[in-house]
């Protein structure tokens, strides 16, 4: 599924929240509204957590976690810290990174099984990606930007990247990340495709100005639309025709 | 890690980034042996480390250069680190080393190396080390022995024995559990190289009735085609397995004497000889062949040329297996090539190499065909695919005025095993008849036997037998061109010889004028340095 969403009149869904297999932080202070509408897809499923980082709102961008694990800056005091501890699952490892770059969601670009890096990242924060989010690490550009984290939006089922990535580069990036790959804007043409939404297995929040085709370019990608479908010839298939013969 | 430092020192630091050439493990392995005393591992283990390495190199190079670990890591030397990389991402047991530094170095750079590998591969298109192993396999041409020849020793076995459990088959390869009776050798056979083990335990091997021989090296006894009661010598006999081949074709009745001039391999020889049933017929001669005459010299009626080669014919897998195998049992020709490849790592050095060893083959051939009054057939062989060692060995002969005057020819196709395909190369002869030599390029080329790697089941072979004809030749050769030849300068004969090349580029492997006349001119400077170079070796 995939929905249009406003955080107080910002269209950048992903500067202000992060989502997460198993969790999503949301920034404070925004309006009934936004929140509503996640509540409305994740209520019962996954924790929201309604939190700031080091006192700002622009929590997307300074963390960068998946099902496993959430990374965060220095700049979280050890309160934050706290309340984020006591809202995710014990399953989740919080993990304060001392890295130069402390914008972590700007230069990681994580799902559950791979991230991509900005290249000048420090070796120590590489093998901490690797601990606590469990997953292989590749120090990447994409379309010559160095910050990963911002032009590329990843989930297990595929990713968008922005929309000058060359074919060649989409092919690369698609191999090392082993899932479809297609180039795209979102938010009426912009191209920080990565703090432009949020998405994981099953939901993407973009936001409001997202035209009609990007967010059929979002679902078709990130597999969203035709979950119900895919399930009845997929997953489902085996038990139904037990069930009729 | 012992064994990284031990291997490390194989691993040419002179020029960073080049290692042993990847089809030359008989070097690497002669170097293994060189420093056997001061190394603190098991040898085996070095040796398989070693081969892994240079085999992932073109993999692991890249990942050292885009990770910068070499510059972030201080301790960690190119080859230190190109050898813990290697076993880090490739060998399933990670590093097999303590605690320490050079360790922690590395995994330090864990994820960074994981990542530039999985990169590298990426680029290269290949899914992971397993789709890489197989791509690297098939481009070499598939390294892997398929089939195992074996030779029933009919000394002391008349028939195959009852112990070996295969149904006969017609179709070649054998799958396994089936035995297949070679079409050009008599009483060799071929299994699967799956019972290889299986073979090493049964009784018939253990008392010698069946000897493991790949079916090329079996051409040169058969081309010699000795009768019962002549006298064969084997210039150059151990480990034996061309020795026994031919007292096997005497039917055990007449005398071989062989022939072999370093001591520990004579010994082999003479255990292998006697294991073969053929002690009563084979006399082991522990000296030179070329500075000695036996004392039956008017009765030697053919002799078996085998000298060392560069071995570039063989395939090795398992080396080391063979190698210790070789040892206990003296088996397998492997040994000759091994004995023969010095420490030489570079191609470059290769050229010098054959050249040194063509000589020193011509050398052996030479004194066979003109030193033994008797001899009717000479059959010179090589488990090498350089033309440097085969044709242009038979070239330099059959042009030698000494050889010439005495009226030897090289055998003709039809008997020299004629239903076999792949002969010698044309090339290598074009422009003889124009210099006054009596057969043509191709019933000279016709007239030997190659065999490639792999592809014709086996290890590469070359095979070529001279006939005496009774009449001297009637060219001028001995007089003439050569004899001009002689007095002339070196660079005169470059130039010369230069003209004459231009026919040779067709080759796959350019001959080398320089080569050629080594072969050709016995320049004395030149031959005493050579000879001091094979002696030490």
């Amino acid at each position: 599924m995939a929905v249009r969403a406003q955080f107080e009149n910002s269209n950048e869904i992903g500067v202000f929240g992060t989502l997460t297999n198993s969790y999503s932080l949301v920034a404070v202070g925004a309006s009934e509204n936004f929140y509503s509408v996640l509540e409305a897809e994740l209520g019962d499923v996954i924790p929201i957590c309604h939190t700031t980082i080091g006192g700002t709102r622009i929590i997307g961008r300074l963390t960068a976690g998946n099902r496993r694990g959430l990374l965060v800056p220095t700049s979280t005091t050890d309160q934050e810290l706290q309340h984020l501890r006591n809202s995710l699952p014990d399953s989740v490892r919080i993990q304060r990174v001392e890295e130069r770059l402390s914008a972590l969601g700007n230069v990681i670009c994580c799902n559950d099984y791979v991230a991509l890096v900005h290249p000048d990242i420090e070796r120590e924060t590489e093998e901490l990606i690797s601990d606590v989010l469990g997953v292989e690490v590749f120090r990447q550009t994409i379309a010559d930007n160095v910050l990963v984290g911002s032009y590329c939006a990843l989930s297990n089922q595929g990713g968008l990247v922005h929309p000058k990535t060359s074919i060649q580069d989409q092919d690369e990036l698609s191999s090392l990340l082993q899932v479809p790959l297609v180039a795209g804007s979102i938010n009426r043409g912009s191209a920080v495709v990565g703090a432009g939404m949020i998405v994981n297995d099953w939901l993407a929040v973009t936001g409001l100005d997202t035209t009609a085709p990007e967010l059929s370019v979002v679902e078709s990608i990130f597999k969203l639309q035709d979950a119900q479908q895919g399930a009845i010839t997929g997953s489902m298939r085996d038990t139904l025709i037990e069930t009729y013969t | 890690m012992n064994l990284y430092l031990d291997a490390s020192q194989f691993i040419n630091t002179k020029s960073s980034y080049k290692i042993e050439s990847a089809n030359n493990f008989s070097s690497l392995h002669a170097k293994i042996e060189e420093k056997l005393t001061s190394l603190k591992s098991e040898p085996k283990r070095i040796y398989a480390l070693l081969r892994s390495t240079i085999r992932y190199k073109e993999l692991l190079d890249p990942v050292i250069k885009e990770s910068k670990i070499l510059s972030e890591e201080h301790k960690l030397s190119y080859s230190i680190a190109l050898l813990l990389i290697h076993d880090f991402l490739i060998s399933k047991t990670g590093i097999t080393a303590g605690k320490g530094p050079l360790k922690d170095a590395v995994i330090r750079h864990k994820t960074r190396l994981k990542g530039e590998l999985t990169k590298v591969l990426v680029k290269r298109g290949i899914s992971d080390i397993f789709a890489f192993n197989a791509i690297s396999s098939t481009a070499s041409g598939s390294n892997d022995r398929q089939i195992r020849w074996i030779r029933l020793n009919t000394l002391l076995a008349p028939s195959l024995p009852s112990e070996l459990p295969f149904t006969s088959t017609t179709d070649f390869p054998p799958q396994p559990d089936k035995i297949y009776q070679d079409v050009y050798i008599d009483n060799l056979y071929a299994v699967s190289v799956v019972h290889t083990r299986f073979i090493l335990n049964t009784a018939a091997y253990k008392s010698g009735a069946i000897i493991l021989q790949d079916r090329a090296s079996c051409f040169p006894a058969q081309i010699l085609a000795p009768k019962p009661d002549e006298t064969i010598v084997d210039s150059c006999a151990a480990p034996g397995n061309k020795t026994t081949h031919i007292a096997a074709l005497m039917g055990g009745k007449g005398s071989v004497v062989a022939y072999e001039r370093n001591e520990a391999r004579s010994k082999v020889l003479e255990k292998m000889v006697r294991r073969a049933g053929a002690g009563e017929l084979v006399r082991v001669e522990n000296c030179d062949f070329t500075s000695s005459y036996p004392h039956e010299i008017d009765d030697v009626a053919r002799i078996l040329c085998d000298p060392s080669c560069s071995g570039s014919g063989i395939f090795r897998k398992e080396e080391f297996k063979s190698r210790e195998h070789n040892e206990a049992e003296g088996l397998d020709e492997q040994e000759d090539a091994i004995l023969a490849s010095s420490s030489i790592a570079d191609d470059d050095e290769l050229a010098t190499r054959l050249v040194n060893l063509a000589f020193f083959q011509t050398k052996i051939v030479k004194h066979a065909l003109v030193h033994f009054p008797n001899v009717k057939r000479v059959v010179y062989s090589t488990c090498s695919v350089h033309g440097e060692e085969n044709e242009d060995v038979v070239r330099a002969l059959l042009m030698d005025p000494e050889v010439a005057k005495l009226g030897w020819r090289l055998m003709k196709r039809e008997d020299v095993i004629p239903t076999w395909h792949r002969r010698g190369w044309q090339a290598r002869f074009e422009g003889m008849q124009e210099e006054g030599y009596c057969q043509s390029a191709q019933e000279l080329a016709e007239g030997c036997v190659r065999a490639e790697p792999v592809a014709d089941g086996g290890i590469g072979f070359f095979v070529a037998g001279f006939e005496k004809v009774g009449e001297p030749l009637k060219f001028s050769i001995a007089t003439g061109k050569s004899g001009k030849r002689e007095l002339k300068e070196d660079e005169e004969e470059v130039e010369e010889w230069n003209g004459f090349g231009e026919e040779v580029t067709a080759e796959p492997t350019v001959t080398s004028n320089k080569n050629e006349i080594a072969l050709n001119e016995p320049n004395k400077k030149k031959k005493k340095r050579k000879r001091e170079t094979i002696v030490r070796k």
